[in-house]
């Protein structure tokens, strides 16, 4: 028996709501397998649980909210599965899913708790009647509110705060974003993105690196590949640059990784979040697992359906996760530099400015050239100016020879 | 000394209300061990038998059954009989007339008679009366059916509350808590509210106070202080424990979310218990902490002045239980 708690879609989510349960109690899983859709922040994510088991239970009800961590389904092992239902006294038995005789003899077992064990059902979070009372009456899930009472209780002042800080909220809505976010919460995303950013610059010590790429042999490459490709299956130039930078990076563990716990695990993989600008504003970061394994044309075909599963907010939860680098790019309409910030745990992001013609000298003669600047931010606590300035020319460096990039890795053992 | 002629003590706000609820209805007279020659236990029917004679203000023989069965019959014969039992312990040797009979004949008589009967008592500690004489039992009698149950805590309701329980059909009891009798406050003109209405003594916003009878002061002084400290206490005075005015009990919880009941009886069965008890059922969705009781030691009540007050319900044990119960942590 194994709860899934709600995910974290990122570090700026802190709770969830559920909108939709697409498995019921007794489905068998399959690895994959969507399971339920969850609004978020970031819009509407459906969670993809990679477990085998047997729903046993699904604990949130639609509509509510619950916390990150919160245990959201109940799994049993299929091997369990043909023994009754044991219930651990955490969770209200439904009598569809347990035989009222099989069911009593393990609630007596259960009703034993461990010394000094909360009593405490799983899903229940403490607060006073007041407070319940009065969350109600607001339409506020409870989850949503911090509890400063005992053992967090909520407590009614909680309530009065969180109301304040809503309407501090709606305020700024009212001032930044005029009704465009089309079913995302943009004040809610705002909020998160807020609070990401400032946590980044608090704790991690940035440092910035700049360096002027050439394109003209990516360009060139691209144009070629390109003319025999149908119009729909043309690359963009971000899809070079993204094959370039995952590659760059999996020889780079410095800048590649998580720092957790006062803790740095630099990564040999490569899972290469990719920054997207929403039209309603905000950002979401779809991650491309393994990308140092993928050729051009490969990264193309990600970014094609993260963009749209990303606009359309049809992200899956494992394709928000994991990142181990970020790379944020302003494209075409943007400006020539972007210093990014890092999105914790990273300890890295990529910032691809406008790519524009620009002087270049070329075997010492001024010519013009397209020209983009890559800008690297960094962690100090894990990397040092130079390592990242290597890594700079090395990106460089692959740039000049981009027909490696159409070409495919085999993964290392 | 023109003011004192509005200010009265507890003990004089009674005799008064005894005076003119024998001037006013010829049917009305006392009776009680030691009312007449002696003029009361605690000196409140002083003189009144010169001034209304030996067949309204009666000696009675040392039998709380007898007299208060004889108080009963007068009362089913026309009469508007006021007994005083001399403390609450020994109204224990009437409860059989008091629980079977004065409660329960207008029910068993299909509504046929009624017991217009007062009964005065006095009840509590503090006056190193010992643990036979100090006891707080009018939760007792407020578990009672057919009885209602009036604690005046203040000279006003001491000096109006006998004449509205005298208007009463049915059997009424006051408690005069022992240690009321010497407080002098000025008399309102009349009745401050109907005598089975709760009433707020001082208002405030943090945390109810609900208590009657002789604690009120205490928690008056209590809440003095804790307004010092931002702590706006409601104190909530019952004034009749039963019928118990729950409405007002809740609107009071309403504003503060918070309850602290104070009885100078024993926590376990007492009337604190059933308040808690019904706060619990019906302000459920009111509370916002839990409920807290500040009440007697589980002990009989000591006779040596400092165990006796460590056993009461004290200005700082009010204050302790406040101060944590808003500190909610």
């Amino acid at each position: 028996m194994k709860t899934i708690p709600m995910p974290s879609f990122g570090a700026d989510m802190a709770e969830g709501t559920l909108i939709e349960w697409q498995v019921k109690p007794g489905d068998r899983l399959s690895r994959g397998q969507v399971v339920a859709v969850i609004e978020t922040n970031k819009g509407a994510i459906e969670l993809d649980l990679f477990e085998e088991g047997i729903v046993d239970a699904c604990l949130l009800g639609l509509g509510q909210t619950a916390r990150v961590g919160t245990p959201i389904l109940r799994l049993r092992d299929p091997a369990e599965a043909a023994s009754a239902t044991p219930q651990d006294a955490s969770v209200p038995v439904s009598p569809q899913t347990a035989p009222a005789g099989e069911a009593l003899p393990a609630h007596a077992e259960a009703a034993a708790p461990a010394p000094g064990a909360p009593l405490r059902h799983a899903g229940f979070l403490p607060a006073s009647p007041a407070a319940r009372a009065w969350a109600t009456t607001l339409g506020l899930p409870l989850a949503s509110i911090h509890g400063s009472g005992p053992d967090g209780a909520i407590l009614l002042r909680d309530i009065e705060a969180s109301q304040a800080e809503a309407r501090a909220k709606s305020a700024e809505r009212l001032v930044t974003a005029p009704a465009s976010g089309g079913g995302l919460d943009m004040a809610a995303m705002r909020a998160a993105i807020s609070a990401t950013v400032s946590r980044a610059k608090k704790e991690i010590p940035h440092y910035y690196l700049s360096l002027d790429v050439c394109l003209g042999a990516v360009q060139d490459q691209l144009t070629a590949g390109n003319a025999q490709r149908a119009v729909e299956d043309r690359l963009l130039l971000a899809a070079p640059l993204l094959c370039a930078i995952a590659r760059t990076l999996s020889r780079h563990p410095e800048l590649n990784g998580s720092w957790r716990d006062d803790q740095y695990q630099g990564c040999q993989e490569v899972n290469l979040a990719n920054a997207i600008s929403l039209r309603g504003g905000g950002l979401l970061m779809p991650v491309i697992p393994q990308a140092q394994q993928l050729d051009a044309p490969g990264m193309m075909a990600w970014l094609n359906r993260l963009v749209d599963k990303a606009r359309h907010g049809n992200l899956r939860h494992s394709e928000l996760n994991g990142a181990t680098c970020t790379v944020s790019n302003l494209g075409e309409r943007g400006a020539d530099r972007l210093l990014a910030v890092i999105y914790p745990p990273q300890v890295a992001i990529l910032g691809l400015g406008r790519p524009r013609q620009a002087p270049w000298v070329l075997n010492g003669q001024l010519t013009v050239a397209p020209v983009i600047t890559i800008s690297l931010s960094a962690d100090h606590r894990v990397s040092d100016g130079h390592q990242g300035a290597l890594f700079l020319h090395e990106l460089d460096k692959l740039l000049q020879q981009p027909e490696v990039l159409w070409t495919p890795l085999t993964p290392s053992p | 000394m023109s003011e004192a002629k509005t200010e009265l003590t507890y003990r004089e706000a009674i005799k008064a209300a005894l005076r003119e609820a024998l001037q006013q209805d010829p049917r009305v007279f006392l009776m009680g061990e030691d009312v007449g020659h002696y003029g009361g236990c605690y000196a409140v029917s002083k003189g009144l038998l010169e001034e209304f004679g030996p067949e309204r203000i009666l000696d009675t023989p040392l039998s709380e059954s007898g007299f208060v069965g004889a108080g009963i019959g007068a009362a089913l014969g026309g009469m508007r009989p006021i007994v005083e039992v001399m403390t609450v312990n020994f109204s224990l040797l009437a409860l059989d007339q008091i629980v079977n009979n004065a409660a329960t004949l207008r029910h068993m008589s299909g509504g046929q008679v009624s017991v217009p009967l007062v009964i005065r008592m006095a009840c509590g500690a503090g006056r190193q009366l010992a643990a036979q004489h100090s006891h707080s039992f009018e939760g007792w009698y407020a578990h009672i059916p057919g009885i209602k149950v009036l604690c005046p805590a203040t000279v006003t309701d001491a000096r109006y509350m006998l004449g509205q329980a005298l208007a009463d059909p049915d059997p009424v009891i006051l408690f005069e808590h022992v240690m009321l009798y010497n407080r002098q406050e000025s008399v309102a003109d009349g009745p401050a509210a109907p005598m089975t209405q709760a009433l707020v003594r001082r208002p405030g916003l943090t945390l109810s106070l609900f208590t009657w009878g002789g604690n009120l002061p205490k928690a008056l002084a209590a809440a003095e202080r804790l307004a010092e400290e931002g702590i706006e206490v409601e104190v909530v005075d019952l004034r009749c424990l039963r019928p118990l005015d729950k409405p007002s009990l809740l609107a009071s919880l309403a504003k503060t979310h918070k309850a602290l009941i104070v009885d100078e009886a024993w926590k376990q069965g007492g009337m604190s218990a059933e308040i808690a008890a019904f706060v619990a059922e019906e302000g459920f969705w009111l509370l916002d902490a839990p409920l807290a009781r500040v009440c007697s030691a589980e002990v009989p009540i000591p006779y040596p002045a400092h165990l006796e007050q460590a056993a009461l319900p004290s200005v700082e044990r009010i204050l302790a239980a406040a101060r944590s119960l808003v500190a909610n942590r």
